[in-house]
């Protein structure tokens, strides 16, 4: 993936172009899910009525006028409705989609209604004779209102219902806002959704290099989740507003622990010289875990530079590092990484080494043998 | 002996070396095969363990851990992030080494949300050649509460959830687990029987129709296709295969297998608990009853057909089951298994109620076709963005004009020019059939619809004459979802730009986009069309 900030005027104007655009329509989807999981703006956007509520009853039988059927409900005292009007102390309403959030007797979540003649299943059924609202949060869509993050919640919920009112040329500067203050926020609910709105579930028009001030300070934190970090990353290189091959070198040369895992993980798909040089610097770590996770993200396509490293690694005392070399090796795909891979197999002091390096041969050799590919991937190094 | 070289539909047949001849030959002559049955058995532990998990494992088993998966263990199947803290059960590869002289098949179930090609090849030649085994399937039994195998269930939408280690893990003890079974072979009988599902579930809410199974309301207006069940599409078939071996004067079951289209994601998505789901529950019944080892393989449990909008009777309560848990998965698998039992006792015992080797098959005909590869147009935009971003595993290439094309571009137009995608044409998959004397198996590498499973059910007994059909789903390979062509709604596709751009709502076809998981896992329209056709071109190969 190339990240040339040479693009970067091109990609403000499409910020710019689709930001011109930009009109909420308030119309629901037939979708039940948007991808993965939906957004706090999306799941507020989508709802007629937004509550804070303490659950009474997390599944209550509800006798239909059918007598052998039933329908369970959730029965919740209302705290707060933080968008539409709610009168009423109690609200019930049916959930309804693939892996329903969980609640228990006196949980205080937020939760997204429908009313239920929008549902498409439930909305001529006998259940909506008695129930007026339907719940279509999916899993991960679970928002318990606990200590520290109600008060933020409770802001972000009332300002993304604030948009609709706004008029349609005020609403991505208005969300614009909203989506920085939510990255920086310390609770992973809120910051986790603002980075899906950047990704592919918002408005993800509206970031540009101007932007980079208030950025960049969360990418390069430890105290930004790595999750977060690696996914702003991935958002800026891809709009072309950072020099990706150095921001991914410079994570994994500055993360440690866990985070440091991820970050090598995550840079498999972002191959450069730069993250070539430090994944092989940290094929010496002592870290069993961080040095195959290493050897695998060195695993692309015609990067013969990590041949020899990945040959040493084979010589390791430790078959996960072993494994892993292997199957970097088989990913490099060129003639050097098979010919390191044939000597393996033919000759490595370890019976399970040679197994695996020679089940990779083979499998290279399937597609040398009908497609060139070992040809094909040597002409043409990395992405 | 696995051939891959190109479109074609190969054989066990390892004398004969021209495969057109050879499957005229088969069809002609199925005399030519006159061995006796021998069956291999076998069970590995897969459980993922991670440093911080071994004191847990150690305490919910009783045995020493060995760790093969780094932390944290991202669980698949529901949202992102959600890591595993603890075990309730063991995740398993469980199979069987059917042998009669002249072809050797492995069956194996293994415990994970799916498993790609690439990495049942693997296995496949990590396997050893002195096991002779001519085909290997490996089938997902699809279950949401295990590791990360896929990509998708990372901590976040554009970081994978796979630990590579862990697949070499699983890679190299599944293929031990195939060699174990092939070095034990000893003679057996076979049986089979097949149980229908109705009344598994008391049918209370508007989901559950009472067949133990419901399915996901995700696809409108299914009650056309589906009258009879006002548009509810399940499968109420519970394929059983039991396998036996005479022990002096007693006869001893080997294996059991039971085959049923159901999600195992009974304990939903906020279970961090690392579980098999109720088939856990279904194989201690089995055991519990037979002895041996029970095999559960997932079926035709295509678009969301599973256990979360059930409800299954307590038998210590007289009520229903609370859904999502523990007790729920107990009740529901145990109670499937009774069902089999039921069903295997029949044809077991005979009219005379006492076991009879005389009811089991000594000597079936055992053969197999795969076409592979069978390569289809990868429509979908979303797919083609995880691939480029890393998410999906990237050892999976796509392929353009059959060679492998691990190429990125950016080909949306202007304002979109900034999405990312992979841009090999297809994707190469497989699709197999097993006859195993009056059983036969289609292997399908997708979530299938039970409305076109009973398609292949049809197929299979009409082509072949066997009595008991079974659909393994997830079968060498995990492709996504497969829906009737007639059903598939492209809208979600077509919007992918405007979706993944953050503004679905410029899209031309904005409101009506259906972006429900179905189509949004799904390569595309092409999928049932190419699969059914290679289903049929190796049942016809049989």
């Amino acid at each position: 993936m190339s990240g040339a900030l040479g693009h970067d005027h091109r990609r403000s104007a499409v910020g710019l172009a689709i930001a011109a655009l930009v009109a909420f329509v308030a119309g629901p989807t037939r979708a039940h899910v948007v991808y993965g999981t939906p957004t706090l703006s999306r799941l507020t956007q989508d709802s007629d009525l937004v509550l804070s509520v303490r659950i009474i009853e997390p599944s209550s039988d509800l006798p239909l006028p059918d007598s052998s059927a039933r329908e369970v409900v959730v029965v919740a005292e209302v705290l707060e409705a933080l968008k539409g009007s709610y009168a009423n102390e109690r609200v019930a309403f049916v959930q309804h989609g693939h892996g329903s959030p969980e609640y228990e007797k006196g949980d205080e979540v937020a939760v997204f209604l429908k009313r239920i003649e929008r549902s498409p299943e439930l909305g001529g059924s006998a259940v909506a004779s008695r129930i007026h609202w339907v719940s279509e949060q999916e899993a991960g869509s679970r928002f318990a209102l606990n200590g520290r993050v109600r008060p933020d919640f409770v802001e972000t919920v009332r300002a993304y219902a604030q948009l609709a009112a706004l008029a349609p040329e005020a609403r991505p500067k208005a969300m614009h806002r909203i989506t920085l203050e939510l990255l920086a926020s310390p609770h992973p609910m809120l910051s986790s959704s603002a980075l899906r709105d950047l990704v592919m579930a918002g408005d993800a028009s509206l970031l540009s290099a101007r932007d980079l001030s208030v950025l960049e300070p969360l990418l390069g934190s430890p105290a930004t989740p790595i999750g977060i970090r690696i996914g702003l990353l991935v958002e800026l290189e891809r709009r072309g507003l950072v020099d990706g091959p150095a921001r991914w070198a410079k994570l994994l040369r500055t993360t440690t622990g866990r985070d440091r895992l991820a970050a090598v993980r995550a840079s498999a798909a972002h191959p450069s010289e730069p993250v070539t040089a430090e994944l092989l610097a940290l094929l010496a770590n002592d870290d069993h875990q961080l040095v195959s996770a290493a050897a695998v993200a060195l695993g692309t396509p015609g990067n013969d530079a990590a041949v020899a490293s990945l040959a040493k690694l084979l010589a390791s005392d430790e078959s996960r590092m072993r494994m892993a070399a292997i199957r970097g090796l088989g990913r490099v795909a060129t003639p050097r990484a098979r010919e390191v891979l044939v000597k393996t197999a033919a000759g490595h002091p370890d019976g399970s080494t040679r197994r695996r390096a020679g089940a990779e041969v083979r499998l290279l050799d399937r597609h040398t043998t009908s497609a060139g590919a070992i040809r094909e991937r040597a002409s043409s190094p990395q992405q | 002996m696995h051939l891959q070289d190109s479109h074609f539909v190969s054989r066990a047949w390892r004398l004969l070396p021209f495969a057109a001849l050879f499957c005229l030959a088969l069809t002609a002559s199925p005399a030519l095969a006159n061995g006796s049955l021998s069956v291999g058995t076998c069970a590995r532990d897969i459980t993922p363990i991670s440093p911080s998990l071994v004191s847990d494992y150690e305490a919910a088993f009783g045995t020493p851990a060995v760790v093969n998966h780094s932390d944290p263990i991202y669980m698949a199947g529901f949202g992102n992030g959600r890591e595993a803290t603890d075990y309730n059960d063991r995740l398993w590869a469980r199979g069987v080494v059917l042998d009669r002289g002249d072809s050797r098949v492995a069956i194996v179930s293994i415990d994970l949300i799916g498993y790609f090609k690439n990495e049942v090849d693997t296995i496949r030649e990590m396997v050893s050649p002195s096991s002779e085994i001519d085909f290997v399937l490996v089938s997902s039994t699809h279950q949401h509460e295990g590791p990360d195998t896929l990509g998708l269930w990372g901590p976040n939408e554009t970081t994978t959830g796979i630990d590579f280690a862990y697949l070499d893990f699983v890679n190299a003890t599944v293929a031990d687990c195939i060699d174990e079974a092939s070095a034990n072979l000893e003679k057996a009988r076979i049986y089979y029987a097949t149980a229908n599902s109705a009344g598994l579930s008391l049918g209370l809410s508007s989901e559950d129709d009472g067949f133990g199974v419901a399915d996901g309301k995700v696809l409108e207006g299914d009650e056309a296709l589906a009258p009879a069940t006002e548009g509810r599409i399940v499968d109420p078939t519970i394929a059983t295969m039991q396998l036996t071996a005479r022990k002096g004067s007693s006869l001893e079951v080997l294996a059991t297998l039971v085959n049923f289209g159901s999600h195992p994601e009974s304990l939903g998505s906020n279970n961090t608990l690392i579980t098999s789901d109720f088939p856990h529950y279904l194989r201690e019944r089995i055991e519990a009853e037979y002895g041996g080892l029970a095999i559960w393989m997932s079926g035709d449990l295509g678009v969301l057909q599973g256990p979360l909008d059930i409800d299954v009777e307590d038998p210590d309560t007289g009520m229903p089951a609370p859904r999502r848990t523990f007790r729920f998965a107990e009740v529901h698998g145990t109670q499937v298994a009774e069902r089999a039992i039921e069903a295997i006792d029949a044809v077991r015992f005979g009219k005379n109620k006492r076991p009879s080797p005389k009811n089991g098959a000594p000597a079936p005909e055992i053969s197999y076709a795969t076409v592979d590869p069978v390569a289809i147009r990868l429509d979908n935009p979303y797919f083609r963005f995880f691939t480029a971003i890393g998410v999906l595993d990237v050892r999976r290439s796509l392929f353009t004009n059959g060679v492998p094309d691990d190429s990125v571009g950016f080909p949306f137009p202007p304002p979109f020019d900034v999405i990312p995608q992979s841009l090999g044409e297809d994707i190469e998959t497989e699709v197999s059939a097993v006859r195993i004397g009056k059983g036969a198996i289609a292997v399908v590498p997708t979530e299938l619809d039970p409305q076109i499973g009973a398609t292949y059910r049809a197929a299979l007994v009409d082509a072949t004459g066997a009595e008991h059909s079974f659909i393994a789903g997830l079968g060498n390979d995990q492709i996504g979802y497969q829906v009737p062509f007639e059903k598939f709604d492209p809208s979600c596709q077509e919007c992918a730009p405007f979706v993944l751009g953050g503004v679905p709502e410029f899209c031309p076809l904005f409101p009506n986009i259906d972006c429900s998981t179905v189509f949004q896992n799904n390569v595309g329209r092409d999928v049932s069309p190419k699969v059914t056709d290679a289903i049929h071109e190796a049942i016809d190969g049989l």
